[in-house]
């Protein structure tokens, strides 16, 4: 992380430039320039389709860009991918703990996907159950877990390896507020322990407000707002809130953007963590 | 958690620690699927009821009727080796769909974000997609056995047989390959043949039900 941000000493985390990524005729994100400095909590917020899945997945290199480029931790996506995985971790928008599987097993097998010393892996599967208050429901197979459950286990098999980065796609869609609660008290306490830097995509406003250090206001494949939350709604009036922030940025309408597929798709992830 | 012991895993380049990164997370990927089978084996048996059928019923009916000319093989020996190939790929086919099922998207997207080699987690999937394969066909083979199927216990002969394509004629049974079903053995697969001479002349047992009044 030998990169920093020109005039500050802070070292950067994730920075893109003139990132773009077309579907076709789509172009579902659009030049985007983000620079997110090292131990921030940062909230990409905005309306389907806005292309907020589209950028997570171009850092975590599951998707190439069409042009532009990204670094994280200071590496290139694309020049060094495998370095670039070593460093993060990611839950995605799907659930992506294995149903069949019990908690435990699910850390055991992304402890031995990441690589760690066989000595560590019971040790370290043990300790972020206990992290993620799952140790009594640690030996109970996922089909049995609750929506905020699967959750925090996904986020404890990403964090395994003590990534530096840490990128959530929508962590608490679906989830009732006490287990979105408890999934934010989970997120706030890794990124104040370990320092950890957080990207994490929202479109709720009460949860980028609770969470986020800054936020980015994303519509249209473009970054349209950029700020802490009291700037955002400074900016927007003298006694705005977050949700007029949203709509004075995107346009004043929640159902532009975002196709049936993406509407699906929410539903359907909904759906799955109830 | 003392910082020191958590800290990120250090790169390595060279070839063996490469390959020994694959082969462990080849087995991660193995382990946990295995668990799945073993824990929730009742997929198999499931699988296993409709080759079944087909040699309980289709078997023994067909066997009766000495309608389709098999040779010196019953229609029931005539057909267990395909039914066992057949139940084989299609447990794998089926295990392998699940794969690109919706309902490993999300785990698949987080196995390719982490730094085990991808081919890990087809070898990983292959090598359960193998074990199932072995068990479906024990099952296939305990209900050819009880249905009094002769086996021949001797896997080297497929190997000999396979090299040795032009037997003499009046050679063992082509039931003896029940065990060979996927060696490339023309006489086990050409002997009871479907071609016209062969039921015009004495291949067929009794050559007033040929093939052709059935179907
Ligand atoms: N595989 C794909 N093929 C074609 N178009 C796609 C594909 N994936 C996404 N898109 C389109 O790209 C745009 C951005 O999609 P993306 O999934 O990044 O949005 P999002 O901000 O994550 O939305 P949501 O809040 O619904 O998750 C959308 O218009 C979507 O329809
Ligand atoms: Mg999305």
């Amino acid at each position: 992380m030998a990169d920093a941000i020109a005039g500050q000493d802070e070292p950067v985390a994730i920075r893109t430039v003139a990132l773009t990524r077309r579907y076709g005729a789509v172009t579902a994100v659009d030049a985007l320039d983000l620079t997110i400095r090292s131990g921030e909590f940062f909230g990409l917020l905005g309306p389907n389709g806005a292309g907020k899945s589209t950028t997570i997945k171009m850092l975590t290199t599951l998707l190439p860009p069409t042009s532009g480029s990204a670094t994280v931790a200071g590496i290139d996506v694309v020049a060094a991918p495998r370095e670039v995985r070593r460093r993060l971790g990611y839950v995605p928008q799907l659930v992506s703990s294995d149903s069949g599987l019990t908690g435990r097993e699910n850390l055991l097998l992304f402890a031995r996907l990441y690589g760690l010393p066989r000595a560590e892996q019971a040790p370290r599967a043990a300790r972020a159950l206990e992290f993620m208050n799952l140790t009594e429901v640690g030996d109970r197979l996922v089909r049995t877990y609750s929506g905020g459950m699967i959750r925090r286990l996904e986020i404890a098999q990403s964090m395994l390896h003590r990534p530096p980065i840490l990128l959530l796609d929508e962590p608490t869609v679906g989830l009732d507020p006490v287990a979105r609660r408890g999934v934010w008290d989970r997120l706030r306490d890794l990124s104040a322990r370990l320092g950890t830097t957080v990207l994490l995509t929202t479109h709720d406003m009460e949860e980028a407000d609770a969470l986020c250090d800054r936020i980015g206001l994303m519509h249209g494949g473009k970054l349209v707002a950029l700020g802490t939350p009291a700037e955002l709604k400074a900016a927007v009036g003298p006694k705005a809130r977050l949700d007029d922030v949203f709509v004075h940025f995107t346009g004043g309408t929640l159902d532009q953007g975002g196709s049936y597929r993406d509407a699906a798709r929410a539903r359907e992830t909904a759906r799955r963590l109830q | 958690m003392p910082p020191a012991l958590e800290r990120p895993l250090v790169a390595s380049n060279s070839l063996a620690r490469s390959i020994v990164e694959l082969g462990s997370a080849t087995s991660a990927v193995a382990r946990a699927e295995l668990r799945k089978l073993w824990r929730d084996p009742t997929d198999i048996f499931t699988r296993s009821v409709q080759p079944a059928l087909w040699l309980l019923v289709f078997g023994q009916v067909f066997t009766r009727m000495h309608a389709i000319p098999t040779g010196k093989l019953s229609y029931l020996e005539f057909m267990a080796p395909g039914i066992l190939a057949q139940s084989v790929l299609f447990s794998s086919i089926f295990y392998g769909i699940n794969v690109i099922w919706e309902r490993d998207v999300g785990l698949l997207h987080k196995m390719l974000v982490s730094p085990a080699h991808r081919s890990a987690l087809v070898l990983g999937k292959c090598a359960t997609a193998g074990v199932r394969g072995l068990a479906q066909g024990t099952v296939i083979y305990a209900v050819a056995l009880l249905l009094g199927i002769r086996v021949r216990w001797d896997p080297a002969a497929g190997l000999r047989r396979a090299g040795r394509p032009r037997a003499p004629r009046g050679g063992p049974p082509a039931a003896r390959h029940f065990g060979l079903a996927a060696l490339p053995d023309h006489r086990a697969l050409g002997r009871p043949s479907l071609a016209p001479r062969r039921l015009v002349g004495s291949g067929s047992r009794d050559p007033n039900r040929a093939a052709w009044r059935v179907f």
